[in-house]
């Protein structure tokens, strides 16, 4: 059964996918040598709703009257080989909470860069277990209230595709772990908002995923100018659900 | 339909999917403004929403998650694929559907090797019906594990009848597809490491009058692959346990089965108060459902001279017993009455509908709860009474099911 839910997320790349995005470019007058001390991505994702094809978890992401997404990852992705990001070395790991409380997995979704690690935390007086099949080596670990188990995950594979995170006692209850090989991405809030910094111009595109919905969105290439502040706006609508997808 | 003359349905009447169209179509509209339509059957869930009614959320409750039913966006009173659940208990059996073929032997004159070309051939029966998981609702962690679906199929008393019962019958046992490697005393050494089937069984009485089901479709489409196909056993009125999937062999004996899911597993153990106040612990094997309601979904509407007016929705089902009525309790009021929702079918072992207006209440934390009572006068009992807080399993997990709310101004 589990083979069967660790699939959830099958990636669905699909190129010149039709986004309804503003996007705006704001150059800088002053470049820097580098240019990536102060190229900047900002924008906000939200969602586009359609009432003959409804997402009916969207009523827990969707947010305020701007349909601003939230539980959502977005990826800075470069689009070409001269600009790969750089392997970061001495990084300080940092350590993420996955709580359990109300038999939910809290947050439900979680970003991570490839080196941090996650705390697993039972806060409630039900019995709970947290296993992961998709990493490598996989994970399953029963929890007892207050109890902890402390995991750096191996497989990563940005927002192509989450590890799942389940427990085994609950099926009910999920989790989706996104370990990116890199610094650039973000976990958004209710705003909807997003942004990257520090990275070297060039060609990139954002790739979007939300596993509640199993939305993704992956943009077109798109050159970023030295120096330059990108507002990069996506919409995503139910043609970016994947069981919308034939 | 005739609540008083419900259940089964035969192929040649009219497809009720095909009834009250214009309902559904009204309800669709209804939903389009906040983006909630879903293509089903004609019968919409809680027709009496109004497009001015918004809906509360419950508090505490986790989120609703794929493959369970989301009481708060159900819109249909035939559940649809993406709100089913799915439980096996020995795996996901491979097989070559091409070659899948029941057998019915034991205690019969006549043994039967059935293809299912063979079994379409039959006379096909429709039957409307409410399977419930027995551990639905048993925590938090479990919620939702129920459906309502037409199965098609034909009927399983004739082709007993056909198999020339022995007089010495007195069982029926069902077998699935799917087998696992049991483990008997395990750590003793009288261990014992059995392969066997996933089997249930029933009395013959049981199954000769109760309207059994060789079921191959759900909601006139062929059945999916993890809902039991190609074949599977429809029990109107029993726990989700008692429809085996993959449904193989029907064995006929003159003794009780005992398999692990008749015998140890989906074993209620349950204390018994005497007369002398003594408790007595009495174990018995998971099989009719029981009377159950439960509060599905609470509305609003604008705040009134600061009270919001409240509406709540829900369902009820059992195992097949009539319903006399639901009651509902907001805080700590008195029981009150609520309206059954007539515009969906009555059906015998099918969850029914309610609704009740709980007035204009104010702005705060507020607990809202039902209890349904059927016509033998049973009331559905509070997680309090001695049946339920005796109870020592989780399964049969009928309890009344308080649910909260804040109402912001």
């Amino acid at each position: 059964m589990f083979s069967r839910i660790r699939h959830l997320f099958a990636l669905a790349i699909t190129l010149g996918i039709s986004v309804c995005c503003a996007v705006t470019t704001n150059l800088n007058a002053e470049e820097t040598d580098s240019g990536s001390s102060n190229t900047s991505i900002s924008g906000v994702l939200r969602y586009e709703a359609d009432s003959k094809r409804p997402w009916r978890f969207g009523r827990y992401y969707i947010k305020g009257k701007e349909k601003h997404l939230a539980e959502a990852v977005v990826e800075l992705i470069p689009a070409s080989e001269d600009n790969e990001f750089p392997k970061e070395t001495d990084r300080e790991s940092k350590t993420y909470l996955m709580d359990q409380e109300n038999f939910m997995f809290v947050p439900e979704t979680l970003a991570v860069q490839l080196g941090d690690k996650v705390r697993f935390k039972n806060s409630e007086e039900a019995f709970h277990n947290v296993m992961c099949l998709d990493d490598k080596p996989p994970f399953n670990v029963n929890l007892a209230k207050g109890q902890e188990h402390v995991h750096e995950p191996k497989v990563a594979d940005g927002t192509k595709k989450p590890l799942d995170i389940r427990c085994v006692f609950h099926g009910s209850m999920k989790g989706w772990l996104f370990v990116v090989p890199h610094r650039h991405f973000k976990l958004t809030d209710a705003s909807g908002a997003f942004q990257f910094n520090g990275f070297p111009p060039g060609k990139y595109q954002l790739r979007v995923a939300h596993p509640a919905g199993e939305l993704f969105l992956e943009t077109k290439p798109r050159q970023i100018e030295p120096g330059s502040s990108v507002e990069w706006n996506l919409t995503l609508t139910p043609d970016h659900l994947k069981q919308q997808k034939k | 339909m005739n609540p008083q003359n419900p259940s089964t349905q035969t192929s040649d009447t009219q497809d009720p999917l095909n009834l009250n169209r214009r309902q559904a179509i009204k309800r669709s509209l209804q939903w389009a403004g906040v983006g909630m339509t879903l293509p089903g059957s004609a019968w919409a869930a809680f027709e009496r929403q109004g497009p001015d009614e918004e809906l509360v959320p419950f508090d505490g409750a986790p989120r609703a998650v794929p493959n369970r039913l989301d009481w708060e966006m159900l819109n249909d009173w035939i559940t649809p694929q993406d709100q089913v659940f799915n439980v096996q208990h020995y795996g996901l059996p491979e097989f070559d559907a091409s070659k899948f073929e029941l057998t019915i032997d034991g205690l019969v004159g006549k043994p039967m090797k059935l293809s299912m070309d063979d079994i379409r051939a039959l006379p096909k029966t429709e039957q409307p019906m409410t399977l419930e998981c027995s551990g639905n609702g048993a925590s938090k962690g479990f919620m939702n594990a129920i459906y309502n679906s037409k199965w098609g199929g034909t009927p399983l008393a004739s082709l007993l009848e056909k198999c020339e019962l022995d007089s010495k019958a007195i069982e029926v046992v069902f077998y699935g597809k799917d087998t696992k490697e049991e483990v008997l005393r395990p750590g003793t050494n009288r261990e014992l490491k059995i392969e066997v089937p996933y089997g249930r069984s029933m009395t013959l009485e049981d199954a000769m009058n109760l309207p059994l089901l060789l079921a191959y479709e759900r909601n006139g489409a062929p059945m999916e692959y993890r809902n039991g196909a190609p074949l599977r056993l429809i029990v109107p009125g029993w726990y989700g346990v008692a429809n085996v999937k993959w449904l193989t062999r029907i064995e006929l004996r003159d003794r009780r089965y005992m398999g692990r899911y008749m015998a140890r597993d989906y074993v209620t153990v349950r204390g018994e108060r005497r007369d002398n106040e003594d408790v007595t612990f009495v174990e018995t094997s998971v099989t009719r459902m029981n009377l159950k309601s439960i509060i599905a979904r609470v509305t609003r509407r604008p705040t009134q001279n600061g009270n919001v007016p409240l509406r709540a929705y829900g369902a009820a089902w059992g195992d097949g017993t009539k319903l006399d009525r639901v009651e509902v309790k907001l805080n700590n009021g008195k029981w009150q009455r609520a309206q059954w929702d007539e515009s969906i079918p009555q059906e015998k072992y099918c969850w029914k509908f309610f609704w009740i207006d709980l007035g204009d209440v104010k702005p705060g934390e507020h607990t809202i709860v039902s209890r349904a009572i059927d016509t033998n006068g049973r009331i559905q009992p509070s997680a309090d009474d001695d049946e339920i807080a005796l109870k020592k399993t989780y399964w049969e997990a009928y309890q009344q099911w308080p649910r909260k709310i804040v109402l912001e101004s």
